[in-house]
């Protein structure tokens, strides 16, 4: 009887077993190393002087090239192959093989998933590009994945018992892109994740990036197979390349890794535009952030005819990625400068924690500079005869002991091209502090302090929100996925004002002086996730103090008073506080302090439009069009009048002016929003279709969440018989509505948060006096 | 005869299972089959010890710490790279007592999970192996790589040293 099993045959099946493993684990770390090892030079690169041409390749040079590109190409092919041949069959498909990267909206070029070795390391660019390497090191971009704070949440959507690793795909497509593509983020992962998590968003990201897609964020754009050269003719060659050849032909190098789109606004868009999608939420499309957005509605794209004050263009590279000059050697420099790849913004929590102080200091600087915000004590109001006391600086007027007094703190977003605060507001925290003291410093009232645990005073005026879940309760952990409702967000858009006022009562022996201060604080991130994060036992976490006005009130007799020099003027004064009045739906007050901007400055037409405008919303048809005809007798050619114009003649039937006037501001701004929405839906009231499809779908480019445009042509579609467009439209509007029944979550959590229904009320007030509304028994 | 045919065959093929076992049970891991270590994965093991490893993990039971264990076993010895954490009452305590097997005074790391320090491990039997301690909240964790290999080509302490940091910012930052 022959044995069931010959050893020789077991053998056999063990060697070759063994042999199929072996290659494929070579071919695999193969496929996840550098194709090409290259030595790090000792010195950087010196580029060629300005306006030298490199030599004219030799027909050898050229035969080298072609030779270099072939092998590249076969090589790049050979590791991918062999990398999805391993990679591919362990992946969760969760969305099916054609959605690999679902919930994230990224892409590859190519088959499959790319492997990790094919992008050249920050290293390998770091040995000429010094100085970018070593700003980018500091920066958000590079520990986009690996720090804490991003960590911390990421690991509860990993653990979720009905989610798991293949939906942080849509998180990992902005802050570990290479992890995505790779196919790393599955469970059982055959990936090794060294190569491209401490690095996060790396040099070769960026500059691997071909195609900007449909401008819908979530990581809205096309990898290409990484490249550092192209050949003569443009072609691009994978991989690393020998230094030497890009010495030779930097030019090559720069067709390679620069690309237009990096200038523009739309490329930051691609990951500073999110959404929460049904495939993360198993919900519906809720809108996460809209950073690109907000600056396109800002005074500083200049796409937008709506805003209040006006400014050149400024893109978002321009405020992140200013020019500075260069420490380190960097081939990349022009005359000694290099745009920044610190992109200096707000997070202070980064730097801090990596010990990163160059960039924690730089950071902070930057918080500090630019004029971004203006904080105006404007006004102060007597509790004992109502009556407004404004501009203060301007104005005579007396205080008394015991006096019970209002004060009006204007905070205008002034020169920030977004939000304040943007992005993640229920992490980051900026907020009012504002305190009284007496003459000896003796604190008489303080708002916005920091309690001895580190958490905001509860009733503190913060720039933040609150999403809550389907039970109403507060997504404290960042848990996005888990978002139903967004319970207050007091959030002050670009070039806007925000009133937040504060009552106190002066003491009987306030002395002859009582000093009065409003800041604005803001710091990286809230205490309550960074307890999340490390537990109550961490260091504090900075705080940086952005703009502040003190103003000494004399008890007795003020007098008028020179204005610092970063006071706004006083148009601006009252112009900033008719914006915080209107959107604090306090009309009649807004009018009110518009007027006084056209008292100030009566050949100013935008003020009329701002009486017009309030008007507008507060249904005084009548004196809104006496104010706008003002305003374009002033600037017949104004568009944000022509466009206020063009809805007061919708009102009284004037249809074909109202064509008239929205079809000049879409001229003059094709990039407006409300423009192309209202000429829209001018011609859909006129039957017009073909001409409201055409703007709708205008927006649509502009803005592809549109609600106004999805229902619009949902319905214009169907009549012209598209029905497949019409049912796609249908959809998307469906989905990105706001859900009906969100409005209960948030009322279930602002029953149990007093403090912060007081603050998802546009008019509210700030007060210890127990019998205000607002007063010390909320928060307790 | 026809017994003693019999048992010959029983026995060989009870030889047989018992081989088919043995080079299942060693197959099957490099095969691919699930690694269950929830903080590295065996191909960010296999780039760290420069070979591939095959890891093990045992789940926290009964006070004691879960462990994932990584080798890769070369012709002339192994190189292994070890994950323990445990939740604790007292972190700074448990980590000081892992630090207890340093060679020398630990060095404080920036920059891993709340806090961290690396030392050179004291390992009678290794020529060469770092640990590192570290705690994320209440979780101490410590990871130790180490080569059996005397003059190791491609790890010696230095190189070690590094492998146990990049370890560590793996193992931490899936335990926040």
């Amino acid at each position: 009887m022959r044995p069931i099993l010959p050893a020789g045959w077991l053998w056999g099946t063990l060697l070759i077993v063994a042999c199929w493993h072996l290659g494929q684990a070579a071919r695999l770390a193969a496929a996840q190393s550098p194709a090409v090892a290259v030595p790090t030079p000792a010195g950087a690169y010196s580029g060629q002087p300005g306006g030298t041409q490199p030599a004219a390749d030799t027909p050898e040079q050229l035969d080298a090239l072609h030779r270099m590109e072939e092998r590249a190409q076969q090589r790049a092919d050979a590791d991918r192959k062999a990398y999805n041949e391993v990679v591919t069959p362990a992946y969760d498909f969760h969305y099916g093989e054609g959605n690999p990267f679902t919930p994230g909206n990224i892409q590859v070029e190519g088959k499959g998933f790319i492997q990790p070795g094919a992008f050249p390391t920050a290293d390998y660019c770091g040995s000429c590009h010094q100085e970018a390497y070593s700003q980018w090191r500091q920066a958000l971009h590079s520990n986009a994945f690996r720090a804490p704070f991003y960590r911390a949440s990421v690991n509860l959507l990993i653990r979720d018992k009905t989610r798991g690793i293949a939906f942080a795909r849509h998180c990992d497509s902005c802050h570990n892109p290479i992890a995505v593509l790779s196919g790393a983020l599955t469970e059982d992962s055959k990936v090794d994740r060294v190569r491209f998590d401490s690095d996060g968003v790396t040099c070769m990201t960026c500059h691997s990036v071909v195609k900007i897609d449909y401008p819908d964020g979530n990581g809205g754009f096309t990898m290409g197979v990484p490249a550092v050269m192209v050949d003569e003719k443009g072609n691009r060659i994978p991989g690393e390349v020998p230094f030497a050849d890009i010495m030779a032909h930097p030019e090559r190098h720069s067709r390679a890794v620069m690309h237009d789109f990096l200038h523009q606004p739309e490329f930051c868009a691609a990951c500073h535009k999110a959404n929460l999608p049904d495939t993360l939420n198993d919900y519906k499309f809720i809108r996460a952030f809209t950073t690109y957005d907000e600056w396109q509605q800002s005074k500083f794209s200049q796409r937008n005819p709506l805003t209040f004050y006006t400014a050149d263009l400024t893109t978002c590279q321009g405020c992140h990625m200013k020019r500075d000059a260069v420490v380190l050697p960097d081939s990349g420099a022009k005359n000694g400068t290099l745009a920044s790849h610190r992109w200096l913004a707000g997070n202070t929590a980064v730097p801090f924690y990596y010990g990163f102080d160059e960039q924690l200091k730089k950071t902070i600087e930057f918080l500090q500079s630019g004029n971004y915000l203006n904080v105006d004590i404007f006004a102060l109001r007597r509790d004992s005869d109502g009556k407004l006391i404004a501009p203060l600086g301007n104005v005579r007027y007396d205080l008394a002991p015991n006096d019970l007094v209002e004060a009006y703190v204007v905070v205008q977003n002034k020169n920030i091209g977004h939000s304040l605060l943007p992005e993640v507001r229920d992490l980051y925290e900026a907020w009012v502090e504002f305190t009284v003291k007496d003459g000896e410093g003796k604190e008489i009232y303080h708002s916005g302090f920091l309690k001895p645990d580190g958490m905001l005073d509860p009733r503190a005026h913060s720039f933040t929100n609150r999403p809550v879940t389907d039970e109403g309760e507060f997504v404290d952990n960042h848990e996005v996925w888990t978002i139903h409702s967004v319970a207050y967000d007091n959030t002050v858009q670009a070039g806007r004002s925000v009133l937040v006022r504060y009552q106190f009562r002066l003491p009987a022996d306030a002395g002859e002086n009582v000093t009065v201060t409003a800041k604005v604080n803001y710091r990286h991130l809230r205490q309550s996730y960074l307890n999340n994060i490390f537990g109550s036992d961490h260091p504090s976490y900075p705080v940086v103090e952005i703009a502040s006005r003190t103003r000494v009130l004399k008890v007795g007799r003020n007098q008028p008073e020179a204005p610092e020099p970063t006071d706004n003027p006083d148009w601006m004064r009252w112009n900033n506080l008719g914006i915080a009045l209107l959107d604090q739906l306090q009309y009649a007050e807004s009018v009110a302090a518009f007027s006084e901007v056209v008292k100030l400055r009566p050949n100013y037409a935008d003020a009329y439009t701002n009486v017009a405008l309030t008007e507008i919303a507060w249904e005084k048809y009548e004196s809104a069009r006496r104010a706008i005809r003002r305003a374009l007798s002033i600037d017949p050619k104004n568009a944000r009048a022509l466009y206020y114009d063009g809805l007061l003649q919708r009102r009284a039937g004037n249809t074909e002016k109202e064509i008239a006037d929205f079809r000049k501001v879409v001229e003059m701004f094709p990039d407006s929003r409300d423009g192309r929405r209202e000429l829209g839906i001018t011609y859909y009231q006129q039957n017009m279709e073909a001409e409201a499809v055409e703007q709708f779908e205008a927006l649509q480019k502009i803005d592809p969440d549109d609600l106004s445009a999805h229902y619009n042509l949902s319905i214009l579609y169907r009549r012209m018989g598209r029905k497949k467009e019409a049912a796609e439209q249908q959809a998307m509007f469906v989905d990105k509505k706001v859900d009906p029944g969100a409005p209960t979550y948030s009322l279930n959590y602002l029953r149990e948060h007093p403090e912060i229904s007081t603050e998802s009320i546009p008019w509210h007030l700030h007060t210890d006096e127990a019998n205000e509304p607002g007063g010390p028994q909320l928060g307790k | 005869m026809v017994n003693k045919n019999l048992q010959a065959a029983l026995a060989r093929r009870a030889l047989s299972v018992i081989f088919l076992g043995t080079l299942l049970v060693g197959i099957l891991p490099a095969a691919g089959a699930a690694n269950l270590c929830p903080w590295m994965n065996e191909a960010t093991a296999s780039g760290l010890l420069g070979a591939s490893a095959t890891g093990t993990y045992a789940a926290a039971t009964g006070g004691r710490p879960a462990v994932c264990t990584f080798v890769a076993t070369e012709p002339r010895g192994t190189r292994s790279l070890t994950i323990n954490v445990e939740e604790v009452q007292d972190a700074h305590e448990r980590m000081a007592a892992v630090l207890r097997e340093c060679i020398g005074e630990a060095s404080a790391v920036a920059a891993i999970g709340n806090e961290a320090s690396v030392c050179t491990a004291n390992e009678r039997k290794d020529p060469a192996s770092e640990l590192l301690a570290g705690r994320v909240r209440n979780q101490v964790f410590s990871i130790t790589i180490k080569t059996t290999l005397r003059n190791d080509p491609t790890m010696d302490q230095s190189v070690l040293r590094s492998k146990v940091l990049i370890a560590a910012e793996q193992v931490s930052g899936n335990l926040f």
